[in-house]
């Protein structure tokens, strides 16, 4: 059974990029902004959210927090995709709650690679 | 006309000393006030002093207005205004001086504590004077009606006092030159322009007994323009202040926008070059459809570039940081194991170069560490990218009390002229066809920068074709 993968992206080349790199393993859902991701997150309940910091509507991190206050979605994993002027370190004490982080530009191995090892863990 | 002679006598006399001391009580108080204020806003030690001067100043004037309107308009009789007022008028001026004295040569010390004692000192003399002045009058004015000898005397200790408590300051402003102290001319000579009233007093007293009426009169105006003058620089200062808290401000609004405006355009410059990156790889993974070698090269070189730019984005980003001076968070690093391992091996490796640690034994030095990695790696790489065989070689040592680290390789070498360029942004060394070596020119001005930080400096020396060394010096 493919997992769901939902990404909230607003960019619209990106999000299709997305979809053609990970529908081969995964079901992809997409989303162009925070509110209606939000609201396809509580529709389909996905396994995994790639979300990107910089939103419109609502902001990445807000996005990222409740989704996992949800209790409907305890078990969804969340991926931060973040830029260099906001380091790792600095998201990580703001306590968002995400699982991982990928830092833009991105390669689509490393994508990849750091959906499967949350999916793992 | 002005009739010179009203004026004089105006002066000379009862009347125009309670009028001269209204207008001079108005000055001290609006001084004490202004100081004040300025106190509730910045509780900066040396105000304190210069309020409690100028406020023992405001009262000596009220007390001698109020004595004198009392003589004027009341019944006080002359010679008991001379009974009250003397050795008190006196012995509060002099404790004025000692207060503003002290507080004008505070800047001038670098422990306050020192100038409190000096003025506890001060206080604790002019006291005994004062009591044995005061004692002494009512003594004789118990015991010898008509004699003033102790007036006579007290004056001329007092005024003494007041004559050194004006060469003192003016002493320290002139002599430490190399202290910065702004209206450093106008207060000496606000003080100089106070010495003459005493001076001229102490001349009456010695030579005329007190007796000269021109000379009486003509001390007067002194100490009342010598406090204008002080006034002034009270206002100066505080002027000063609000201009520079304004000019603060709109640094820090400048500042605010810049970040606002890099951030902004780095996520805009990033998500375009994701899609690049992403459908890059679509391509090159096969994923829409098969590709042949020639494409494959191509892909390849759009990757590169792709990197290139990254690299730059992140430079100008650091750099842009760096630029709005972001406070360095100095630990302890030790450079021996940074020296064994770094990120700068594997890049070597590719090049089949070798890089050697001098160090035996730890090194440490006192730095930002993420920062000074950075530094070291900037010059690492460098190191690696104009070097094609030989080694890269890694140390440091003291040397008069700065620490020295340096990076030496048996590369190229920089040619003379552009030595003195290296450091600056976007500069490349052109002659070796360096664009194919990629870097974004920007590595040495970002490692130029952080070094400076430090309070350090980097040096380069190099010869064509035999290498180049780069020392840091903190």
């Amino acid at each position: 059974m493919k997992k769901n993968v939902l990404v909230i992206e607003d960019d619209e080349n990106i999000a299709r990029a997305h979809e053609m790199i990970l529908s081969e393993d995964f079901n992809v859902h997409v989303a162009e902004d925070g509110e209606k991701g939000l609201a396809k997150a509580k529709e389909i309940k996905p396994d995994l959210v790639i979300l990107d910091l910089m939103l419109p509507k609502i902001h990445g991190i807000d996005v990222c927090k409740s989704i996992k206050s949800d209790e409907g979605m305890k078990n969804t994993k969340v991926v931060m995709v973040t830029a260099k002027d906001q380091p790792k370190d600095e998201l990580k004490g703001m306590d968002t709650g995400a699982d991982d982080y990928i830092m833009k530009p991105f390669e689509a191995d490393e994508l990849k690679h750091v959906i499967n090892q949350v999916l793992e863990k | 006309m002005i009739d010179f002679h009203q004026i004089f006598f105006l002066l000379g006399n009862i009347e125009g000393d309670l009028i001269k001391g209204l207008i001079e009580l108005l000055l001290f108080t609006f001084t004490t006030y202004m100081l004040t204020s300025e106190y509730t806003r910045d509780p900066r030690r040396e105000l304190k002093y210069l309020i409690a001067g100028f406020g023992a100043l405001s009262f000596e004037k009220l007390l001698s207005t109020v004595v004198l309107a009392n003589v004027v308009f009341g019944d006080l009789g002359f010679v008991s205004y001379k009974y009250y007022l003397p050795v008190i008028d006196n012995a509060l001026e002099v404790l004025a001086l000692i207060l503003l004295a002290n507080a004008f040569i505070f800047p001038f010390f670098s422990k306050g504590d020192k100038i409190k004692k000096n003025i506890v000192y001060q206080i604790m003399l002019l006291a005994g004077v004062f009591l044995i002045a005061q004692s002494s009058l009512i003594l004789e004015v118990i015991l010898w009606e008509g004699s003033y000898s102790s007036y006579y005397w007290s004056s001329i200790v007092f005024i003494c006092m007041k004559l050194l408590l004006i060469i003192y300051p003016i002493y320290t402003i002139h002599s430490r030159k190399d202290t910065p102290y702004k209206y450093r001319q106008s207060i000496i000579i606000a003080f100089m322009i106070y010495f003459i009233d005493p001076f001229i007093k102490i001349v009456n007293l010695v030579f005329f007994d007190g007796n000269n009426a021109r000379l009486f009169v003509a001390s007067h105006p002194f100490p009342f323009i010598a406090v204008a003058l002080f006034t002034r620089v009270m206002y100066l200062k505080v002027a000063d202040k609000a201009y520079l808290k304004r000019e603060l401000a709109h640094e820090k609004e400048l500042n605010e926008m810049k970040d606002k405006f890099v951030s902004t355009i780095s996520h805009e410059l990033r998500t375009p070059l994701t899609s690049i990156n992403l459908y890059t790889s679509l391509l090159k993974d096969k994923k829409l459809g098969e590709v042949n070698k020639k494409q494959r090269g191509a892909m390849d070189t759009i990757k590169q570039e792709t990197e290139r730019l990254k690299a730059l984005i992140n430079d100008i980003l650091d750099l842009s940081k760096l630029e709005k001076k972001k406070e360095l968070k100095i630990e302890e690093f030790d450079l021996y194991g940074f020296f064994e391992n770094n990120a700068c091996y594997a890049l070597a490796k590719e090049k089949r170069l070798k890089i050697e640690n001098k160090l035996k034994k730890r090194f440490i030095i006192e730095v930002d560490i993420e920062k000074f990695k950075q530094v070291l790696i900037n010059l690492i790489s460098n190191a690696i990218k104009y070097t094609d065989k030989g080694k890269i070689i890694l140390n440091a040592y003291k040397r008069k009390g700065d620490a020295v680290i340096s990076v030496r390789d048996t590369g190229k070498g920089i040619p003379l002229p552009d030595l003195k360029n290296i450091f600056n942004k976007f500069y490349q060394v052109e002659h070796y066809a360096t664009r194919d070596k990629g870097g974004s020119g920007l590595g040495l001005t970002i490692a130029n920068e952080i070094v400076k930080a430090h309070n350090g400096r980097i040096d380069v020396k190099s010869a064509l074709g035999k290498g180049s060394e780069f020392r840091v010096i903190i």
